[in-house]
């Protein structure tokens, strides 16, 4: 090479390097650039759930907009076909098969009552016990542009084992168990165990507008975060406060569910409005009163200092327990109802989360009013009114650590009568302490240590006595 | 004597040339990611400037309203840097906060990320999809697609949102 | 837009606001928290309140699954005048009797000369010559007021619930002549008034008495009607 040759070749090397080195050393090249073939991607919403690759840092802003490189070849057939698949179109211009995602998501738990006092050592388990606690599994269709069907089923392993009341006058006859177990004809009648399914949720969602869409069966009830949040791998503790566990709101509702949101400024305002079966013993199949319960939840997310939700949600409707007796003076069967009350509730909720810290709160009351004629037998007398209130806060903080999250929870628990805990208290004020980790966006950790004491206690009653909970989870989404 | 020096000359150009050539298809591939992100629309499309919030809006698959009627929001595939830069800026979300978040929306039962297709597809595939939005970088428009403004600002501007 | 946007949001608070009107405070009351007549007992269940017992539902049970198995009742009543409560129940008060009307005083062992004078009470016949009012027509003693100690006399025309002897049981000292003993039942007897000796059976005695022997006693051929075992 003569030394002209060198220089040209050195001097375009040089220039073409200079301009393209900042951005070679920034970051890594493209998984695949605009030479290579683009392959037709599916819907990206499984691999929307993978950890994606570090985000490149910030690029210098440039005033010169250098021309692309060259597209590929346009392939009229993929490009119709991916449009088509957007449209919810099959290849002829017609509606396209419905798509059905399957996903869901399972928890492996560890709970111990610790440092049992003599007293509930006769009523409460002190053994570490190890179990799944759910395992859902959501069907998701997309049956045509605005048209969403989603069924989420959770698969247990009760009744199987799950205690039944009452059997202890004759404990030789009766384990105090439920029996689930059946001789298996694929094993030469061996014994196996057999579980069950509780259907969380099946609806038909339609999306009229930007301000109203509808969905027409089972739904969870739209009150507040945590019943929302539902699942175990969004939910920060492996265990509910007690407004939640202990039904405030319905925590699902069969019948129509009317929602949406505008914009207002930044932020978001949202409504649900529902009418339903309400609650009773039948209602996910039956209403027995023929009362519809209503219910609502005006909610507004706001760019506040990080992101800010406020929510008030409201329910009423009437429970009713009808059954058959026999009429001596007709000489035949007649309906009464064995129990009828009326309800109504009422929740508001903040959730804060600024930078890494999270902040949570819920609070609810409810009344109970019972029909003088109808109210159930309850110890050695009927249930009275009742009104109860509740609330939690829950504070945490996550990492930059392997992504720990310590968290504290706080709550408090009037039931309104000392039936709420089998005629003994009836208030529970509850310390919990404990650390989330999210091993990766699908999985993760939690443990948590709980305290609770009782108010209101009958003397000599178990419930002196502080209670303390050792709970862990490994909960994972799939 | 002139003969090899022409020899010489002659590979020496070409060698060269290819250089440049290979360097100049090189270069704007690696100097793509310099270049700012647009939010971009069918060229029919009424919408001429969307603010932050209704593109976070349109992007989180929340009601929107304006011109341009509903919305159809158009990702980028997961793991791009476009993706990247777009979820960072627009949605505040970035690395494995992006899956937990959808994740999170999953479970919920309030849907998933809007549907992701690759920058050269998504150019072809807005200007026949009424209402979709997208975003590419700036160098990648083609005819057929229209620029939107972000609180009206334009690439370049201070304050733009995805420089 | 922005009118829109607005009458949305006003329409949406209106209606919570309106939801939230309707049921606050109007559902709840704290001091009625249990039907008519009832109370919270120390478990917080109604419970009748005192002088109250329970009015049960139209529910037939026809096979209870536990003895202890609870009846619901509907509400509460009172119980009437002159009358207490004993278990679920209201019964007449010790010197009452039910009445056409409700419990009421008995006349039983009032003195009288004929029937009117007894019509008014419960005991409509006037035994004679001894001259209180009593019941006619009884079959045995368990027709009578055993409370009270009468027996029927089943051989009288017609048979009556026969009192028995004025002063048997009053508490004295004299073994006789004691002024608490009366004519019918003039012997003291281990502290109390007897009939005159001489019963053969216990039907010879008031049907809370026996006719006891007190051969045993160091008394032969005496036979004394005395209450509870004989000596």
């Amino acid at each position: 090479m003569t030394s002209v040759g060198r220089v040209s070749v050195a001097a375009a090397l040089a220039l073409e390097l200079a301009l393209a080195a900042p951005a070679a050393l920034a970051q890594p090249a493209p998984p695949s650039g605009p030479l290579a073939p683009q392959a037709p991607v599916p819907d990206a919403t499984p691999s929307d759930t993978e950890a994606p690759t570090p985000a490149p840092p910030a690029q210098a802003p440039l005033s010169v907009v250098t021309p692309a490189a060259p597209q590929p070849a346009a392939s009229p057939d993929e490009d119709a076909a991916k449009l088509a698949e957007l449209l919810g179109q099959d290849s002829t211009g017609g509606a396209a098969e419905p798509s059905l995602k399957f996903y869901g998501f399972a928890d492996f738990n560890a709970l111990q009552y610790v440092q049992l006092s003599p007293k509930w050592e006769n009523t409460l388990a002190e053994e570490l016990s190890l179990y799944v606690g759910r395992l859902n599994l959501y069907m998701e269709g997309n049956i045509a542009p605005d048209w969403k069907s989603l069924i989420e089923v959770r698969y247990m392993f009760l009744p199987n084992g799950a205690t039944i009341m009452g059997t202890y006058t004759d404990p030789v006859a009766n384990t105090g168990r439920f029996n689930g177990i059946a001789a298996d004809y694929t094993d030469s009648d061996r014994p196996i165990a057999w579980g069950s399914i509780s259907i969380q949720r099946a609806y038909l969602e339609h999306n009229f507008t930007n301000f109203l869409s509808v969905r027409v069966g089972r739904f969870l009830t739209p009150w507040g975060i945590w019943n929302v949040d539902h699942g175990s791998p969004v939910i920060i503790g492996p265990s509910k406060p007690y407004i939640i566990g202990d039904g405030f709101f319905p925590e699902a509702q069969t019948g129509f569910d009317a929602f949406g949101s505008v914009a207002v400024g930044e932020g978001t305002l949202g409504y649900h409005l529902t009418l339903s079966n309400g609650r009773g013993p039948t209602e996910a199949t039956r209403d027995q009163d023929n009362n519809k319960a209503v219910g609502g939840r005006l909610s507004l997310k706001m760019y506040v200092l990080g992101q800010l939700d406020v929510g008030i949600s409201g329910y009423g409707g009437t429970v009713t327990d009808k059954r058959q007796r026999v009429d001596l003076v007709a000489q035949g069967l007649a309906n009464f109802n064995y129990e009828h009350y009326r309800e109504v509730s009422w929740a508001a909720d903040v959730q804060w989360t600024w930078k890494a810290l999270h902040f949570q709160t819920e609070a609810a009351f409810q009344d109970r009013v019972w029909d003088n004629d109808a109210r159930p037998v309850n110890g050695a007398g009927l249930q009275p009114d009742v009104r109860r209130f509740g609330l939690y806060g829950l504070l945490a903080y996550r990492l930059p650590w392997l992504n720990l999250m310590p968290y504290t929870i706080v709550q408090y628990y009037d039931t309104g009568w000392r039936g709420g805990f089998g005629g003994f208290a009836s208030k529970v004020t509850g310390y919990s302490f404990g650390l989330n980790v999210r091993l990766n966006p699908s999985v993760v950790f939690k443990i948590e240590y709980s305290l609770a004491t009782f108010g209101n206690v009958v003397a000599g009653s178990p419930f002196e006595d502080t209670l303390h909970l050792l709970a862990s989870q490994l909960a994972w989404a799939f | 004597m002139k003969t090899s020096y022409s020899k010489r000359l002659s590979t020496t150009t070409v060698g060269a040339l290819v250089i440049t050539l290979l360097v100049a298809i090189v270069v704007p591939v690696l100097r793509a990611a310099d270049q700012p992100l647009v939010v971009i629309v069918a060229a029919t499309s009424p919408l001429q400037d969307i603010s932050r919030a209704n593109l976070r809006r349109a992007f989180l698959s929340e009601p929107t309203g304006g011109p341009g009627g509903k919305m159809i929001p158009l990702n980028q595939p997961p793991g791009t840097p476009a993706r990247a830069q777009f979820d960072k800026a627009v949605l505040g979300l970035a690395g494995d906060d992006v899956a937990r978040f959808w994740i999170d929306q999953r479970i919920r039962g309030q849907g998933g990320a809007p549907r992701a297709i690759p920058a050269a597809m998504l150019t072809r595939v807005v200007p026949q999809l009424v209402g979709s939005i997208g975003y590419i970088r700036a160098n990648e428009i083609v005819p057929g697609v229209k620029v939107v403004t972000i609180d009206g600002k334009k690439p370049g501007d201070p304050g733009y949102l995805l420089q | 837009m922005r009118t829109k946007v607005s009458g949305r949001v006003c329409l949406l608070g209106a209606a919570l606001a309106v939801m939230l009107a309707m049921t606050a405070g109007c559902l709840y009351n704290a001091s009625e928290r249990c039907g008519p007549g009832e109370v919270l007992d120390v478990a917080d269940n109604c419970v009748c309140a005192p002088g109250n017992v329970p009015v049960y539902r139209d529910i037939t049970v026809l096979m209870p699954v536990s003895p202890a198995e609870v009846r619901p009742f509907s509400s509460c009543k009172p119980c009437g005048d002159h009358q207490v409560k004993s278990g679920d129940k209201c019964v007449c008060a010790p010197g009452f009797v039910l009445g056409a009307t409700g419990c009421m005083t008995s006349n039983l062992g009032a003195t009288c000369a004929a029937d009117a004078a007894c019509a008014a009470g419960d005991q409509k016949f006037c035994s004679l010559p001894a001259g209180y009012c009593t019941t006619a027509g009884c079959a045995t003693n368990a027709d009578c007021n055993a409370e009270a100690d009468y027996a029927c006399a089943t051989t009288a025309t017609p048979p009556y619930c026969k009192r028995p002897p004025l002063g048997q049981g009053a508490a004295c000292t004299a073994a006789q002549g004691d002024p608490a003993c009366t004519a019918e039942a003039p012997l003291c007897v281990l502290g109390g008034c007897v009939a005159p000796p001489g019963c053969q059976t216990n039907s010879d005695c008031s049907p809370n008495r026996k006719c006891c022997d007190l051969t045993n006693v160091g008394q032969p051929g005496l036979t004394l009607c005395l209450a509870g075992a004989c000596p």
